[in-house]
């Protein structure tokens, strides 16, 4: 199925856990917030979040600010 | 010394972190200074694949507190998002508290700000509300439990200054047992000095000294400025008036030119 991350399409398995898709990436996800279809969700509810088909996630992480 | 919820601060400036020509400039201006609190934002990763964030990695290794904004959002849930967002990524339950009215002005949206406000409170966020210099709203915002409140003095990175001067001396009598710090408008070291004068704890500034042609010895400018208007609040300022004094006694005066 079909996700968008910060805007890209990216191909994943249905039915994919947020945890899953975070495992999967080659990444550290510390100092990153993660927003699902403009709903924050924290990092102790990654497993138990479903992803579906269209989901916008979005990945925040520091910047400078005033 | 004054606070910032359950911390104290001596320099009374809290830095903006964007629009700096360079990292290094920005890591200048905090360490050269004794700068203690800084503000920084929340925005998607441009680069998914980087690995570094070089910015929150240097600011982590720095010895200061972290103040996160909102900045940017228009409605209440945007901001209430962010806001959790933001404790989670820098572990703070500070949160600079940005609703804005449009994009032309950047003009705090007042009704939303408040909202927001009580709903983080209630979830046990440390809130700094930038909102318009209205004693009213500032006193409804004290009374949702900020502790911090930080009305604009003009538009943000406008560098006008304290426009909103008369409004801001009746948000001080309004709440002179919290702390106000002007955040806004802003541009150079003499608006920072009157800021205290008027009887401000601090300013927060971000453009006036990232986009002056020397933003390290601009930082320094800000910091004199700022004790300077202490020192004379704690002086004493004396009050205008709309009439002329002399300061040499009349007593005494030769009176040839009277003849």
């Amino acid at each position: 199925m079909i996700i968008l991350v910060n805007g890209k399409k990216q191909d994943v398995q249905p039915e994919l856990t947020l945890k899953a898709w975070v495992d999967f990436q080659e990444r550290s996800f510390s100092g990153i917030a993660i927003a699902v279809n403009q709903v924050f969700i924290p990092k102790p509810k990654y497993d138990t979040c479903i992803l579906k088909e269209n989901d916008q996630l979005d990945l925040l992480s520091p910047h400078p600010g005033g | 010394m004054f606070g910032l919820y359950d911390k104290r601060f001596d320099v009374p400036l809290l830095l903006g972190t964007s629009r700096y020509p360079s990292l290094d400039v920005l890591i200048e201006c905090i360490d050269k200074w004794g700068v203690k609190v800084v503000t920084t934002s929340l925005r998607k990763q441009s680069a998914l694949n980087s690995k570094k964030n070089l910015f929150w990695e240097t600011l982590q290794s720095l010895n200061v507190d972290v103040l996160p904004n909102t900045a940017g959002c228009k409605t209440v849930k945007e901001a209430i998002m962010i806001a959790q967002m933001a404790r989670e990524v820098f572990a703070t339950d500070w949160i600079k508290l940005e609703v804005i009215e449009n994009d032309d002005t950047l003009k705090p949206f007042e009704a939303g700000t408040t909202e927001a406000a009580e709903m983080l409170v209630k979830e046990g966020f440390k809130v700094f509300p930038y909102i318009t210099s209205n004693a009213s709203v500032c006193e409804q915002l004290a009374k949702i439990g900020c502790q911090v409140i930080m009305p604009w003095g003009s538009y943000i990175g406008s560098g006008q200054g304290l426009v909103y001067k008369k409004e801001l001396i009746e948000v001080r009598k309004a709440l002179p047992d919290h702390t106000l710090i002007v955040d806004a408008g802003i541009g150079k070291p003499s608006d920072a000095c009157l800021a205290m004068e008027l009887g401000y704890d601090g300013v927060l500034i971000n453009t006036a000294i990232a986009r002056a042609q020397d933003p390290i010895i601009m930082t320094g400018a800000f910091i004199d400025a700022l004790f300077a208007g202490k020192k004379a609040r704690e002086a004493g300022v004396i009050p205008e008036q709309s009439f002329a004094t002399p300061s040499t006694t009349p007593l005494g005066m030769p009176i040839w030119h009277q003849e």
